[in-house]
């Protein structure tokens, strides 16, 4: 084997070993992400967000799914309450207006429920997952929800994705807190 | 069996520098298109998608010097489809791993598969023109800069077959040229009047 073919297999060896690096890690980046739900706004799988749920003991889980293409076309399963939950991110637009039209509705929302916490940072930029607690069964948000069945809530730390022009298909995931309707199943 | 060995190697050879030259194509590509898992976040994203595979291409034609344009051609559709199930295998990890199910918002299976063969077009049609194109300009440059075993057996021969019909050629003409002298010689009617 001359010299110019053994210096280019090593290039060729050390480029597959770069990218095999750079492949595993992206791998387990991706497993990691999605099984903690740190990183909504990068996550492909933000459309499946599991927050967890404090009631009293019980831990319950909400499946969120979402299109990636159309942020309006959100559906929740609200397992613990078999509720079917459609979600309106606001009026099509600009997409920093309808994450912030959204999140200051859901934060106005939520404080008259008298939840605490911080929902959204002002410049909509959170980026970390938010588990509320709820006291107990009969506190005023569950209450709300099981009296109504018609409104509110939810959503922490939620990726809303939106497609560029010319860029379509690279995807950027904004962070934002989604209003939710919430209607009984049946 | 003795004709089956050269040409099993050759594809085993194939095989192994496609499967080996479709994880940085994949890599690269993920890098470029999801930058949110990778270790290191890039803005060149056009360049990364155009460079790796193109570089794979010349590498992977360099390293198949020895074989035919065709399996240079062959190699290179393999990386693309090996690849592309390692996008996929990326993609679906969540899924493969436990941590996530498919959770279609529109249909039943829809938007993950619509998603997942989205970025599987756009990768075939991204990277397949410039990796063939590196392929085939590599093994072109590979027979100037590192010429193929056989290659070089072959032009040595050639060299070595010139240059023993050179030498025949000069015993010929010394012979003829011999021969012409001693035809003078015997000839009277040719000899020198005195």
């Amino acid at each position: 084997m001359n010299r110019v073919r053994a210096l280019l297999l090593t290039a060729y060896l050390v480029l597959v070993i770069v990218g095999g690096v750079i492949y595993v890690q992206s791998v387990s980046n991706m497993v990691l992400y999605t099984e903690a739900d740190q990183r909504f706004p990068s996550s492909l799988y933000a459309n499946e967000v599991r927050i967890p749920r404090y009631v009293g003991d019980k831990v319950y889980s909400i499946n969120c799914n979402f299109s990636f293409e159309n942020p309006a076309r959100v559906s929740i399963r609200l397992r613990a309450f078999s509720f079917e939950i459609a979600i309106d991110s606001g009026a099509p637009g600009n997409p920093y207006d309808d994450v912030r039209l959204a999140s200051e509705r859901i934060g106005e929302a939520a404080e008259s429920l008298g939840d605490a916490g911080p929902l959204i940072d002002p410049g909509g930029k959170l980026i970390r997952s938010y588990a509320m607690r709820v006291p107990a069964d009969d506190s005023p948000l569950m209450n709300h929800l099981n009296a109504n069945g018609n409104y509110i809530v939810i959503l922490y730390g939620l990726a809303v994705s939106y497609g560029y022009s010319g860029t379509a298909l690279l995807r950027q995931f904004w962070p934002g807190i989604i209003t939710v309707e919430v209607a009984p199943v049946g | 069996m003795a004709e089956l060995k050269p040409r099993l190697r050759a594809f085993l050879e194939v095989m192994v520098y496609s499967l080996a030259g479709s994880v940085p194509v994949a890599a690269f590509f993920i890098l470029a298109f999801f930058p949110g898992y990778v270790p290191f976040s890039i803005t060149e994203t056009g360049t990364i998608l155009i460079l790796t595979p193109l570089i794979v291409g010349v590498l992977f034609g360099f390293m198949l010097s020895e074989c035919d344009l065709r399996s240079v051609a062959a190699g290179t559709l393999v990386i693309v489809i090996s690849s592309s199930v390692l996008v996929t295998a990326f993609i679906m990890s969540p899924i493969l791993a436990g941590v996530a199910s498919a959770a279609p918002a529109v249909a039943p299976g829809e938007v993950l598969e619509i998603y997942i063969a989205q970025r599987i077009l756009l990768f075939v049609v991204l990277s397949f023109p410039v990796l063939l194109l590196g392929a085939v300009v590599g093994r072109a440059l590979s027979e100037r800069v590192v010429p193929s075993e056989e290659l070089r057996r072959e032009l040595e021969q050639l060299r070595r077959e010139t240059k023993e019909w050179h030498e025949l050629l000069e015993r010929r003409a010394e012979l003829q040229r011999q021969d012409a002298r001693s035809a003078r010689k015997e000839e009277p009617g040719l000899e020198p009047k005195k």
